[in-house]
C-alpha cells in the first residue's frame, strides 16, 4: 500500500512538473487580434504619392496638382450605433502642414497640429451645431471627411544635405476619425506623453474612448533625386482560390462557424476545442502581381545584389476569425513570397462579413481593398 | 572530533597527518573533549586520515597556510548509520575583501527552490536581485548583469546558467566553493564593476578508491567518476563529468501540438574532465577540460504575430569550452605562487527568419600571482592578468528606417544590415595588493591595478582599500569592515568598434563605497549588517534618435546605488542550517546631462529570503525557503485600471471673472490615447503613460519547498528528492502585455507551481 501511494504521489508530481505549466497558464482570456474589427477602425490611409517630387514653388503656382498630394482613408465603425440606438456620425478630421520637424520625429508636429486645430476650432463648433461641414479659414492646411489633398512644397531644397545617404524631406499629417465632436482634451501632468485633442460625446460631452476615436498619422516623402514610390497594386481577393466578386450578387456564400465567439477567444493552451479544427476554414487571399516588390534605392543585399522593399498584407474583418492577420507578400532579397493567404473562419451567427486586405510596402506605399462574403445556414 | 548527529566528543580517535605525496607521517590521539593539535607544520597540504572503532573511517585533505593557525571540526559518522560527513573550517585566513560569502556544499545542496544547484543558490544571499522569470541573470547590487563576471578557477566564462536559469553551467558535484563578492572586490579582479562570483573545481577524491555519481531528476541527467592512480611517488587524481537536459523529450512534442514545429528543442550539456597531481608536496598541477552548450531551434510554420517577414527557423545556441593549466606552489613559508592559464573558444548564435547574429571568440587568459611574506604583519600579493580575444562576427539585422522608409514598421519588414568583421582585443593588466596587520585582528589591505584596452587604446589606473578589524577576537567574535575603490569596466565590443561603435568611448567607471560589521551570536548563528553606495559616471549611453550614426555612443550616463545588506545566518550544525538574507537598496541612472534621474532597470527596493533545512531523521531532511521581493520595473504605456487613486484636475475658467473649476478625476482615465495609429505600417506609436522605468510590477513572493530521503547501504548510498516551487502557486507578475492599439494591458505571470523530483546513487 504504501509504494501505491508513493508512486501516486510522484507520478502526481512528475505529471504536474510536465502539464502543470499548461494547466495553470491555460483559460486567461486573449486580447482581440487586430485583424478583428469590433469598433470604430481606420483600416488603411492611402496616399497618391508617396514619394512626391519636389517642384520649386513657381511652378507649384502653375500647376498645384502637381505639387498636391491626396489622402483617403479607409475607416469602418463595427459600432454602427450610439449608446441610445441611433446611428453614430464618424467625424473625420485632418492637420497637415508639419515639414522636416528636428530628427524627423512626428512627436515636434503635435503641438503645431494643435495650434492650427485652434485656429480651427470656431468653424468645428459651429458644423457641430448646424449638423453641417465645417468651414476652415482658408489657407489653413486642415481638412474634413474621408479625403484629405495638401499642397507639399519644395522641402528638400530648405534642409541641410546629410553627410551622407540621399537627400531627403519629410511632411507628417495628422488624421482624427471621432464618433463625436472634436475638442482639447486636459493634459495629464503627471503622464510622460499626452495627446492633446480628443474625442466628446455630443450629447453629454464626456470624453471617448478608442472604440470611439481613432488618432493617427501618415507621412509623405521627397527626394532630391525625384524618386517616386507607387503604391501596391492590388488585382482582387480570393477565397478559396476562387475570385470573390465586387458584386453582392455574386459574392461566396458559407455556413457559419458553431465555436461561440467568446470561447473563440480564449488562450490557445486552454482545453477548448480549436474552431479552426472544429469549423470550415476558408483561404483567404489578397491578389497581387508578382512583381509588387519595387526596386528599393541605395538598398544592396550581402552580395551586393539590389534589393527590393518589402511588402505585406494586413487582413481585417468584422466577423469571423483568421488564424493571423498579417502575411509576408515580398521579400526584398528573396522576392514575391506566394503562400501569403490567411484561414478565415465565418462567424457562429449569419449575416455579411466584410473583409478588408490592406496591402502596404516599406516605403510608405499602401493600398486596400473590401470584399464580402455571406454567412447562411445551409 | 565529534560524533555525527550531536555534539558529543569523541576521545579516543587517531589522527594521522602526513603530506600529501609522501612524507613522514604523525600521529595523535584525541583527548576527552575530542581535541587534538599538530604544531610546526610546515605549509602544505597534508593527508588526516581518522580511525575510531565504531565509526566511519575519515580521510581528507586539509591546506596549512604559514603563518596561519588552521582550526578544524570533524563529525564521524557511525558505521551503521554512514551518511555525509560535513566539514567546518575555522579560523580560515581572512577575506582581501571587504565581504565575501561562501555558500557549503550542505547549503547548496539542500536550499529549497534550486534543485540543489550551487550557482543558483547565489541568488539567495543578500545584494543580489531576483532576476525576471526564466531569466538566467546575475543582478549584483543594482548594477546590471553585464557589469558582473564569473570565473572558474580563476578563468572568466561568458555564462554562469543554461537557458532560463534552470541550472548553472558547472554542477554541483564538482565544485569545491563559490565565493562571491558583491562589491569592493580585490585589485585581483578588475575589468567589471559590479560583482564577482569565482567557482572553484574541486580536487578529485584521493583515497585511491573508485567513487562515482549518478542523479536523475525532471529536467537533466548527470554522471560523476573520480579516481586517484599512484605513478611512481606522484599521485594522479582523476575526476570526469557530465550532464544533459532532456526536456527536450517531452517539450519538443508539447511544442509540436501547440503549433510550433521543433526542429531541435531546447538542449543544454555540460562537462568537466580534471587530471591533478603533486610534483612536489607543496605544489599542485591540475589540467582541466570544461565547457557548456545550450541549443534551441523551432520552426515557425506562421509569421510571428505582427511581423509578416518573420517565419521559418528561430535559433538560439550558446556554447563555450576551456583548456585551463593550473599551477600553486608553496615555495617557502614565505613565498608562494600561484598560476592560471587557459585557452577558450566562446559561441553565440542566435536567428529568426532571415536575421541572424553570431559571435565567434577565441581567447587566450593568464593570471599570474606571486604572494610574499615579509612578515607577520605584511603580505604582499602581486600579479599579471592579461585577456586575449579573437573575435569573427557575422550578422543581419534591421539597421533602423533608412532615409524614406518610415518608422515604426514592424521590425522585420525594415530595410536589413549584413556585416561580417574580424578583430582582436587585448586586456593586459597588472596589479598589487598589500595586506598589512599593524594590531593583532585587523587586517588593512591596500591595493592598486593598472588596465589597458587595446579596443580604444585606453589605461585605467583603479586604486582600492579594503579593511577590517575584529575589535573582539575570539568567541563571540566582532569585527567591523569597510572599503573604498574605483572600479571600471571597458565598454562592449559593439559599443566602441566600427561601423557600430565609437572608438572614442572610455571606461564605465564605479567608485564602490562600504561599511559594515559582523558579529558572532551564539556559536552558531551570526549576523552581519553592511552599508554600501556605489557611485557611477562615464557610463556607455546610446544618442536619442541615433539610427546609423557611428557617434551614437557617449559617455555621458551617470548613477548610484545605495544599499545596506543584512545576513542572520544560522551556521549549518547536525540538525538545521538557515539564514534571513535582506537587501535595501536604490539603484538609479542619469542618461545625459539634463536629463532627469530614474530608476535603473534592474532595481528592487526589497529583496527578502528567509530559508531554512532541517533533518528530520531517518535520513529525511526538509526545507523551505521563502522569498519576498519588490516587484520588477516596466516602462508603461498604459495606465493600471486597477489604480483606483485620484488626481486635482484644475480646469481653466471658460469666462472672465469666474473661478477655475477644481474636479477629483481619476489618476487611470479609461479614455485616454496611449498611442497613435501609425498608417503607412499599420501599427501603433505608443505614447508613453509613464518615463522608463517608472511602474513597479506587484510585489512578487513564493514559497518553495523540499524534501530529502536518503538511504545509506554498505558502499553506496541512494538520495531522493522532491522539489516544489511556488508552492501556493502565486501568480506573480513578470511583465505587462498590451493589446495591439494599447487599450488594454494585463499582467504576465511567471511559473506556476512546479513540483520536481531526482533521485541520486553515489559511492
Amino acid at each position: 500500500m504504501k509504494s501505491y501511494f508513493r508512486r501516486v504521489i510522484l507520478g502526481s508530481l512528475g505529471a504536474g512538473a510536465l502539464f502543470g505549466p499548461a494547466v495553470f497558464s491555460g483559460c486567461a482570456v486573449s486580447f482581440s487580434p487586430p485583424g478583428k474589427v469590433d469598433a470604430l477602425r481606420v483600416l488603411a490611409v492611402t496616399v497618391d504619392k508617396p514619394y512626391i517630387e519636389p517642384i520649386p514653388a513657381e511652378d507649384c503656382a502653375e500647376d498645384p496638382e502637381k505639387c498636391t498630394v491626396h489622402f483617403n482613408m479607409e475607416v469602418y465603425d463595427a459600432y454602427g450605433v450610439n449608446q441610445t440606438g441611433s446611428e453614430r456620425t464618424i467625424n473625420i478630421l485632418w492637420i497637415g502642414g508639419c515639414f522636416n520637424p528636428e530628427g524627423d520625429q512626428y512627436s515636434l508636429c503635435i503641438f503645431p497640429a494643435l495650434d492650427l486645430f485652434d485656429q480651427a476650432s470656431g468653424a468645428l463648433q459651429e458644423a457641430v451645431e448646424n449638423g453641417t461641414t465645417p468651414e476652415f479659414p482658408p489657407g489653413l492646411p486642415i481638412g474634413w471627411g474621408k479625403q484629405f489633398s495638401i499642397v507639399v512644397p519644395d522641402i528638400v531644397s530648405s534642409r541641410p544635405k546629410p553627410s551622407f545617404g540621399p537627400h531627403y524631406g519629410i511632411g507628417y499629417v495628422f488624421f482624427l476619425a471621432c464618433a463625436g465632436k472634436f475638442g482639447i482634451k486636459e493634459a495629464d501632468p503627471s503622464a510622460a506623453g499626452n495627446f492633446p485633442i480628443g474625442c466628446f460625446d455630443i450629447d453629454t460631452g464626456e470624453a471617448l474612448g478608442a472604440e470611439s476615436f481613432v488618432p493617427g498619422y501618415t507621412q509623405v516623402y521627397s527626394f532630391s533625386d525625384g524618386r517616386v514610390n507607387s503604391n501596391p497594386q492590388i488585382l482582387g481577393v480570393t477565397l478559396d482560390d476562387e475570385p470573390i466578386s465586387e458584386d453582392l450578387d455574386q459574392i461566396p456564400v458559407v455556413p457559419p462557424c458553431d465555436v461561440l465567439s467568446e470561447e473563440r477567444n480564449q488562450a490557445a493552451s486552454c482545453s477548448r476545442e480549436d474552431p479552426f479544427v472544429a469549423c470550415t476554414p476558408y483561404e483567404i487571399k489578397v491578389t497581387v502581381p508578382e512583381d509588387v516588390g519595387e526596386v528599393s534605392p541605395d538598398q544592396t543585399g550581402d552580395e551586393g545584389q539590389q534589393l527590393t522593399e518589402t511588402v505585406w498584407v494586413n487582413y481585417y474583418s468584422d466577423r469571423g476569425d483568421f488564424d493571423g492577420d498579417i502575411k509576408l507578400v515580398n521579400d526584398p532579397q528573396t522576392g514575391y513570397y506566394e503562400d501569403h493567404f490567411v484561414k478565415w473562419i465565418p462567424p457562429s451567427e449569419p449575416g455579411l462579413a466584410t473583409i478588408w486586405a490592406t496591402v502596404r510596402d516599406s516605403r510608405g506605399g499602401s493600398n486596400v481593398v473590401v470584399r464580402y462574403v455571406r454567412v447562411e445556414n445551409p | 572530533m565529534l560524533a555525527a548527529g550531536g555534539e558529543v566528543s569523541l576521545a579516543g580517535a587517531k589522527v594521522k597527518i602526513r603530506p600529501v605525496g609522501g612524507g613522514t607521517g604523525t600521529e595523535v590521539v584525541t583527548g576527552e573533549k575530542g581535541s587534538f593539535s599538530f604544531e610546526g607544520l610546515p605549509p602544505g597540504q597534508y593527508e588526516i586520515t581518522v580511525d575510531l572503532a565504531g565509526y566511519e573511517p575519515l580521510v581528507l585533505t586539509e591546506e596549512i597556510i604559514s603563518g596561519e593557525r588552521t582550526e578544524v571540526k570533524y563529525r564521524l559518522s557511525t558505521r551503521a548509520e554512514g551518511g555525509v560527513i560535513d566539514v567546518q573550517v575555522r579560523g580560515a585566513k581572512p577575506p582581501r575583501e571587504v565581504t565575501k560569502r561562501t555558500v557549503t556544499a550542505r547549503e547548496i545542496s539542500r536550499i529549497p527552490g534550486t534543485n540543489g544547484d550551487a550557482l543558483r543558490s547565489i541568488q539567495n544571499l543578500p545584494g543580489v536581485a531576483r532576476p525576471p522569470a526564466i531569466l538566467g541573470l546575475l543582478i549584483v547590487r543594482g548594477s546590471a548583469p553585464q557589469d558582473s563576471q564569473t570565473f572558474i578557477d580563476g578563468t572568466p566564462v561568458p555564462l554562469i546558467y543554461h537557458f532560463g536559469g534552470l541550472s548553472s553551467v558547472v554542477p554541483t558535484e564538482v565544485l569545491e566553493k563559490i565565493d562571491f563578492y558583491p562589491g569592493n572586490f580585490s585589485s585581483q579582479y578588475g575589468r567589471v564593476m559590479g560583482g564577482i562570483v569565482d567557482v572553484g573545481i574541486r580536487s578529485p577524491k584521493d583515497d585511491g578508491k573508485l567513487h562515482g555519481l549518478v542523479q536523475v531528476d525532471l529536467i537533466d541527467a548527470r554522471l560523476l567518476v573520480e579516481k586517484t592512480f599512484k605513478i611512481g611517488n606522484y599521485p594522479l587524481k582523476l575526476m570526469a563529468a557530465a550532464r544533459r537536459s532532456y526536456f527536450d523529450a517531452w517539450l519538443g512534442p508539447v511544442l509540436s501540438a501547440a503549433g510550433g514545429g521543433v526542429t531541435q528543442a531546447p538542449v543544454y550539456y555540460d562537462y568537466q574532465l580534471v587530471a591533478e597531481t603533486n610534483p612536489t608536496p607543496n605544489s599542485s598541477l591540475r589540467a582541466s577540460f570544461f565547457g557548456s552548450d545550450d541549443a534551441l531551434e523551432l520552426l515557425l510554420a506562421d509569421p510571428a504575430p505582427g511581423e509578416p517577414g518573420i517565419s521559418g527557423n528561430a535559433g538560439l545556441h550558446t556554447a563555450f569550452q576551456r583548456v585551463q593549466l593550473k599551477y600553486e606552489n608553496q615555495y617557502s613559508q614565505d613565498d608562494s605562487l600561484s598560476t592560471v592559464v587557459a585557452y577558450g573558444h566562446d559561441e553565440l548564435g542566435f536567428s529568426i527568419g532571415p536575421l541572424y547574429f553570431n559571435l565567434d571568440v577565441d581567447t587566450i587568459t593568464g593570471r599570474l600571482e606571486y604572494t610574499h611574506r615579509f612578515s607577520d604583519s605584511i603580505r604582499l600579493n602581486t600579479g599579471f592578468d592579461v585577456y586575449r580575444g579573437f573575435y569573427d562576427v557575422a550578422f543581419r539585422l534591421p539597421q533602423g528606417p533608412a532615409p524614406g522608409q518610415p518608422p515604426n514598421q514592424p521590425f522585420s519588414t525594415q530595410q536589413t544590415r549584413s556585416i561580417s568583421q574580424s578583430g582582436e582585443a587585448l586586456y593586459p593588466s597588472a596589479y598589487l595588493e598589500m595586506e598589512l596587520s599593524p594590531l593583532k585582528g585587523m587586517k588593512l589591505i591596500p591595493g592598486i591595478r593598472v588596465d589597458y584596452y587595446s579596443i580604444n587604446d585606453s589605461v585605467d589606473i583603479s586604486p582600492r582599500f579594503a579593511g577590517r578589524y575584529d575589535i573582539r577576537q575570539g568567541y563571540p567574535r566582532t569585527t567591523i569592515k569597510g572599503g573604498v575603490g574605483l572600479f571600471t569596466q571597458p565598454p562592449a565590443f559593439q559599443e566602441v568598434t566600427p561601423p557600430l561603435g565609437d572608438p572614442s568611448l572610455v571606461s564605465n567607471r564605479a567608485i564602490h563605497y562600504a561599511i559594515g560589521a559582523e558579529q558572532q551570536l551564539t556559536k552558531q548563528i551570526e549576523v552581519s549588517v553592511e552599508g554600501f553606495y556605489k557611485q557611477l559616471d562615464g557610463l556607455v549611453r546610446t544618442g536619442i534618435g541615433a539610427t546609423t550614426d557611428v557617434r551614437a555612443f557617449s559617455n555621458t550616463g551617470t548613477g548610484s546605488v545605495v544599499g545596506a545588506e543584512t545576513l542572520l545566518k544560522y551556521n549549518p550544525d547536525d540538525r538545521f542550517f538557515g539564514w534571513l538574507a535582506y537587501t535595501l537598496s536604490r539603484s538609479a541612472r542619469v542618461d545625459g546631462p539634463g536629463q532627469p534621474e530614474r530608476l535603473a532597470n534592474f532595481d528592487q527596493t526589497h529583496i527578502l529570503t528567509v530559508l531554512g533545512s532541517y533533518k528530520l531523521g531517518w535520513g529525511l531532511e526538509f526545507g523551505a525557503r521563502f522569498r519576498l521581493v519588490s516587484g520588477n520595473l516596466v516602462t508603461p504605456t498604459v495606465c493600471n485600471s486597477q489604480n483606483n487613486q485620484s488626481r486635482l484636475s484644475i480646469s481653466a475658467p471658460t469666462t472672465a471673472g469666474t473661478p477655475p473649476s477644481y474636479n477629483w478625476v481619476p489618476v487611470c482615465d479609461p479614455n485616454r490615447v496611449n498611442a497613435l495609429l501609425h498608417a503607412p505600417s499599420g501599427a501603433y506609436t505608443q505614447i508613453p503613460f509613464g518615463s522608463a522605468a517608472s511602474e513597479r510590477l506587484p510585489l512578487f513572493h513564493q514559497l518553495d519547498l523540499r524534501l530529502d530521503k536518503r538511504w545509506q547501504f554498505k558502499s553506496w548510498q541512494f538520495s531522493a528528492y522532491v522539489d516544489v516551487q511556488n508552492v501556493y502557486n502565486n501568480a506573480n507578475s513578470e511583465g505587462i502585455q498590451y493589446n495591439f492599439n494599447f487599450t488594454s494591458r494585463q499582467f504576465v505571470s511567471g511559473l506556476p507551481i512546479l513540483p520536481s523530483i531526482g533521485l541520486r546513487g553515489e559511492m
